[in-house]
């Protein structure tokens, strides 16, 4: 028998309705609720305050449900391999497959400049798997791994990105990072896991994925043959004299933002770069250090003995707008590096008197809030052109994260602009002229010009946050958008870029900084992750989360991604990477920065 | 997970527009609003250091090498900066230090070569950005590279191209092709050396062999341990804002409000008998009061014991006892649980900081009842003294003051759009919920209504409707239809309105307007949908409420409703799927714990309805529907004496409840 049970609220049935009647928009965030009260419903007194999704959004995925018990998991097995247990209660089940390593053979993959990394891998992929024992397991990862326990700094530990159901079972993929020592040297171990959990029964109520099955064929390993490291942080001793190191550049934004008002524009993120050139002509390059709103631009002058001095008053280039990017280039072409400086009221361009004092020359207040700015001779007169970067289509709300539509290929980000230098510091917008407004209305962090095509002029990659990548080639000064037919629109989260021969065959090759999400692989790739996504925009999500990108220039003005999704693409929220060959091998390595916000509170969004 | 679980998924797919999706702008300003709480967003990552392994392929090295920092970095640029043939790194961090030299101490064999190049000036610009550097070695390997000024994340590095020469020694070749179009070629050039080469020149010049400056090659001495921050308090408010009119109490329990001390400089200090800072700032306060009097400024200590408040402990003296001890006899009262949550938005709008109030804190107002300055730790006379006379001081040294550190603006920062600046503060009031205090400091935002824009009249007309005030609320949205009649959330907030009061006629074309403008307007679409209903048209209304879930599948309440509706025309199976969506999406709505558990009832599921209406019952529920029909439910399952609670408490609710009554009797279950 059915009973009419919202028949007396036939008129409003709903409470969802009356929670969102005010507000313009459908949500129900607090503040409408006040309204709802008051509202006719008889049912409205049920309308229990909700934030909307507030809540956690699917509570059955996968992820959400056995992402952090398997966590919690793993490091109980990194803590019982470290401290020598003969068992991990409550995390391995008493048999577990294991792969073979005994049968792990080694190859050397690199052997120069006191670095050894060797791969040691199954003989054939996926190996042999051999049943263990708890304690057979975490003495063989012991041993594999060069761990000793009671050695403080030895350690081991996994980082899941990707989590799925197996049946009755559990998968993951997890990432093993270890840090060891063989014979006195330091020894760091690499690896992709993939692991099979048995689950708790149904009515087991807190219990636990056990570690049934752990599949690992390959890992990379390297090795320092001298001991201590090979690179140290000396900004102290070279800025360690001035107030500005031990009054400015000592505290991070989280400390600046409780002493800066807000419309001072402080930028919370941190986006402040750096430029380095020889200012005052003496041979030695000096540095230039963009800083949030409320703290002066620094420009410190190296001595001979590669200490620097503070001269930011002095030269007149103590701005303290918020800026983001400079740089140190002759734009005058009087043998002198000039000034430009993209802050948030404007796009500022100074001259240099050649002895390292600057006035300013110009101000484009049309190109505030700018990012990565860069300098090149596009059309081959002579001088010198800058391209100015924008990324939020508002100029951006300091602090804030932009709201990217859609989020996968973002349309409303900022326009950037090509300076074509006229010459006594005149600059015009050839940003239209020059071909460059084609979907110029990306996220755009960085740019990088290189001649791609070796055809002897320079051609430019520009890096867009929340879909795809461009590159546009040079023909006579005219840009022609090569984003789609060169392979290299990358759609990602464009970040950074860098242009270098990495394999020496005489054409230049490309690495995106992007971002490698582990709760992003684990949630795009849950098939209840927005069920009603068109199954393109899916494949653009996981390409999205995946990480960074080497792009192999074919020579023929196409690129291949040839990105090893493990090593060079693993990095997380990355920004700034270089190119640079660090070891003086012949070959060009790369240093990714890395982070976004880092707070007290750990817990991560 | 929360970016990725709550906020991506909510983006629109390609081609739609914002107001079909509302929940994902909502939910990038929940992100926002947690990073500003606290929250770390992809922190305490490594950066990593990939080594090529000549063509085939990086590994990871950046442990081994010592460059594993997991600071929040941003820009790297590469220099050899000791110019012992290395290459360092200056990195930019977010987070402290603000920025780091990596010094390269490679203790490689190989050698390198670098070049200086400098253009004519004329066909190729000095700093010959742009120019092709070929080096071929003796076995007839070469290396190529560009020089460029500017690349990457916000960073340019060396002018100088630097070249790793790996197994190669002796002599090496170069052609540089000038951009512009000359090719110059040298050979020669020797390995270990640095080299300026102007175009034009003939030969490379003499060399420059690389050797660090002694000072370089020492360890770095200086000590690292964390500071422990800036000698600073607060900030000075370079933009003003009115301070937040408070009710607090005086000892006599009679309410007073701090616009009673306008017309002068006022200090308000917040304090408490557990904070030992606290009593020596006021004994500070006390001992100077008169020169306090002398400078004109008043000083009121609000105590805040037994308020919720970080790093509260219990005391066991009075305020009383306690102001007498420190000397301090200015004016003083008591703090209301609603004074912090007010002081704490203030704080949030002055800094994008939402912290939680410390102990002690204190706020010095001009006589106009702005707010000058913020100190979020015990502020001394001399702090106090010095910045009551900045009261009085120009423009240019209060900008002094509000900058923590010398230099010169490019824009002054207070040429802001000062309505505009102070409309966004009587927003956040409203957003947060106090829409009274909203509402004044609209009134001196804007004292001219006409000067309103229309998003400012929406703000006013939702503060206003949050007040109950429905009749200010229809105006104001009103007024900015009339100026934005494309103002979609205008015209969706004025139908809501409407609907309320069942003017169903008058909401449908204003929703019918918003559809207009985006075709997928959830709103507007949810709230028709209820109209369909009153008219009857459940086929309407669900069609809507369809529409609206495939664009937006994480919309608990849309799922509420299409449940509700769905069980209204039987069709259980799947109204009980959009009510257990719902209350999974949102587990707090307990009407959809409630619907779900009637849905079970009616599909003779009762063990099921009884765990769904007692859900509903823990969130809150005081329906005695819900008590009735759980009585019910345990009565199919032959739990009597639960059962006769349950038509008890729907008794207790409704004495008169004619369905517990007959449910007793039926039964013979006792009243009591």
């Amino acid at each position: 028998m059915f009973k009419a049970f919202f028949v007396d609220t036939r008129m409003l049935p709903g409470i969802g309705f009356v929670a969102c009647l005010v507000t313009g928009m459908a949500g129900c965030s607090k503040e409408e609720e006040s309204v709802s009260g008051g509202a006719a419903s008889p049912l409205s007194i049920e309308a229990a305050p909700a934030e909307l999704l507030d809540g956690d959004g699917q509570t059955k995925e996968t992820a959400r449900v056995w992402s952090d018990p398997v966590k919690a998991q793993l490091t109980v097995i990194s803590e019982a391999i470290m401290a020598g247990e003969a068992n991990a209660p409550g995390a391995v089940a008493a048999r577990v497959q294991m792969t073979d390593v005994d049968t792990f053979k080694v190859s050397k993959v690199y052997d120069e400049s006191a670095i050894r990394v060797d791969e040691i891998a199954t003989p054939d992929d996926p190996g042999t798997a051999i049943e263990v024992n708890p304690s057979e397991f975490l003495q063989k990862m012991r041993e594999l791994l060069c761990l000793a326990s009671g050695e403080t700094d030895h350690d081991v530990h996994f980082k899941l990105y990707g989590i799925d159901r197996d049946g009755a079972s559990l998968k993951t993929r997890q990432r093993l990072m270890a840090h060891g020592k063989r014979g006195g040297k330091q020894v760091r171990s690499y690896a992709v896991v993939d692991a099979k959990w048995g689950m708790p029964a149904d009515d087991d109520e807190g219990g636990a994925p056990l570690l049934a099955s752990f599949s690992m064929p390959k890992v990379v390993q390297s090795e320092l043959a001298e001991p201590g490291a090979m690179f140290d942080d000396i900004a102290a001793s070279v800025l360690g004299g001035n107030a500005a190191w031990s009054e400015q550049l000592q505290y991070g934004m989280n400390t600046w933002s409780e002493h800066i008002e807000r419309s001072l524009n402080p930028d919370f993120r941190g986006y402040h770069g750096v430029a380095v050139g020889d200012v005052n002509g003496d041979g030695l390059e000096d540095l230039y250090l963009c800083q949030p709103g409320g703290l002066p631009n620094l420009l410190f002058r190296q001595k001979q003995d590669g200490t620097l001095e503070d001269v930011s008053a002095a030269s007149q280039v103590d701005w303290l707008d918020n800026s983001t990017g400079a740089l140190l280039v002759d734009l005058d072409n009087d043998g002198d590096a000039d000034l430009a400086v993209a802050t948030s009221s404007a796009f500022i361009i100074m001259e240099n008197d050649g002895n390292g004092t600057f006035t300013l020359r110009e101000s484009l207040t049309g190109v505030a809030s700018g990012y990565s700015p860069t300098a090149v001779d596009y059309d081959l007169d002579g001088d010198l052109d800058l391209l100015v970067l924008r990324y939020a289509g508002d100029g951006g709300k300091t602090g804030d994260f932009p709201t990217p539509h859609p989020f996968h290929n973002a349309r409303n980000g900022g326009a950037n602009v090509l300076l074509q230098n006229q010459g006594s510091f005149g600059f015009a917008d050839v940003t239209s002229k020059s071909g460059l407004d084609v979907e110029n209305f990306r996220y755009s962090f960085a740019a990088a010009w290189e001649d791609f095509d070796n055809d002897n002029d320079m051609d430019l990659y520009i890096a867009n946050d929340f879909g795809p990548n461009q590159l546009f080639r040079n023909d006579g000064a005219r840009f022609v958008d090569a984003s789609t037919a060169s392979g290299t629109q990358d759609w990602g989260f464009g970040m950074s870029a860098t242009w270098g021969d990495y394999d020496r065959d005489g054409a230049m090759d490309l690495y995106v900084s992007s971002m490698f999400s582990s709760a992003g692989n684990q949630i795009v790739a849950q098939s209840d992750f927005n069920p009603s996504m068109p199954e393109e925009t899916r494949k653009k999500y996981l390409k999205m989360v995946r990480g960074n990108t080497l792009m192999r220039n074919a020579g023929d003005g196409s690129f291949a991604d040839v990105t090893n999704p493990m090593d060079e693409g693993f990095a997380g929220w990355a920004w700034g990477a270089q190119f640079a060959d660090l070891n003086n091998d012949g070959w060009e390595d790369l240093y990714v920065a890395n982070g976004y916000i880092s707070q007290p509170d750990k817990d991560d969004l | 997970m929360f970016f990725w679980r709550q906020v991506v998924p909510q983006s629109p797919e390609e081609g739609l527009k914002p107001t079909a999706t509302p929940g994902y702008a909502r939910n990038f300003r929940d992100l926002n609003e947690k990073v500003s709480r606290g929250k770390s967003f992809s922190g305490y990552e490594r950066n990593p250091m990939f080594l090529n392994l000549g063509g085939k392929g990086f590994a990871e090295v950046a442990g081994l090498l010592g460059v594993d920092y997991n600071d929040d970095s941003r820009a790297v640029a590469v220099v050899d900066w000791d110019r012992d043939g290395d290459l360092d790194m200056w990195v930019t961090n977010r987070t402290a230090p603000r920025v780091r030299l990596l010094r390269n101490n490679q203790p490689s064999p190989h050698s390198s070569i670098s070049i200086r190049l400098v253009g004519n000036g004329k066909t190729t610009n000095r700093d010959a950005i742009g120019a092709r550097l070929t080096l071929s070695e003796n076995s007839g390997a070469k290396q190529i590279r560009t020089v460029r000024a500017g690349e990457g994340f916000l960073a340019q590095s060396s002018a100088w191209t630097h070249f790793g020469l790996g197994q190669g020694t002796g002599e090496f070749d170069l052609t540089i092709a000038w951009p512009g179009g000359t090719t110059e070629t040298f050979s020669g050039l020797k390995a270990g050396a640095r080299y300026t080469i102007p175009q034009g020149d003939r030969s490379p010049g003499d060399p420059t062999f690389a050797s660090a400056p002694s000072v370089l090659k020492q360890p770095d001495a200086v000590d690292k341990s964390a500071a422990a921050g800036p000698d600073l308090n607060g900030f000075w408010v370079a933009n003003q804002v009115p301070f937040p009119e408070l009710k607090f109490t005086d000892k006599e329990d009679v309410e007073h409000s701090t616009q009673e001390f306008l017309g002068k400089p006022l200090l308000v200090n917040f304090w408490a008998t557990w904070c030992l800072p606290c009593l020596a700032e006021l004994s500070d306060l006390g001992r100077h009061a008169d020169d306090l009097r002398a400078q004109g400024v008043a000083v009121l200590a609000l105590n805040v014991d037994g308020l919720a408040v970080s790093g509260s402990t219990d005391s066991q003296v009075t305020p009383e006892e306690t102001l007498e001890q420190a000397g301090y006899h200015l004016p003083f009262g008591f703090a209301q649980q609603e004074n912090l949550a007010m002081i704490e938005i203030l704080i949030e709008y002055l800094s994008a900081r939402r912290m939680p109030l410390s102990i002690p804190s204190s706020f010095l107002i001009d006589a106009k009842g702005n707010v000058a300055a913020v100190y979020l730790a015990a502020v001394s006379w001399e702090q106090l003294s010095a910045d009551v006379a900045l009261l009085n001081g120009t423009p240019d040294e209060q900008l002094r003051r509000a900058s923590p550190r010398a230099g010169k603006w490019f824009v002054d920062p207070r040429q802001i759009d000062r309505e505009v600046y102070l409309s966004d503060h009587a927003t956040l009031f409203a957003t947060n919920g106090f829409p009274e205090e909203s509402t004044r400091l609209y009134a001196i935002a804007k004292p001219e209504k006409g000067d309103l824009t229309p998003q400012e009249f929406y703000n006013q007309a939702k503060a206003a409707a949050q007040q109950g005030l429905v009749k200010e609320a229809m105006e104001l949205y009103t007024e900015a239809i009339r100026l934005d009649p494309q103002y979609g959330q205008a015209l969706t907030g004025l139908g809501a309105l409407y609907l309320m009061q069942k003017r169903f006629d008058d909401a449908r074309p204003l929703f019918e307007k918003a559809l207009s403008i985006d075709p997928n307007h959830a709103t507007a679409l949810v709230n028709l949908s209820m109209i369909d209903q009153a008219s009857g048209d459940k086929e309407s209304a669900l069609k809507r409420l369809r529409q609206v879930i495939s664009r937006n599948p994480g919309y608990a309440e849309a799922h509420l409703n299409i449940g509700s509706l769905l069980a209204s025309m039987q069709q259980f199976d799947e109204a009980a799927e959009h009510l257990a969506k719902a209350a999974e999406l949102n587990p707090k709505i307990a009407y959809a714990h409630y619907g779900l558990g009637m849905v079970q009832a009616q599909q003779g599921k009762h063990s099921e309805a009884v765990v769904s209406l007692s859900n509903a019952i823990a969130l809150g529920s005081r329906n005695p529907r819900t008590f009735v029909q759980l009585g019910q439910s345990q009565l199919a399952l032959g739990e009597k004496s639960a059962a006769a609670e349950s038509f008890r408490s729907a008794l207790k609710l409704d004495p008169k409840n004619v369905e517990a009554q007959r449910a007793m009797s039926e039964n013979g279950l006792q009243s009591e």
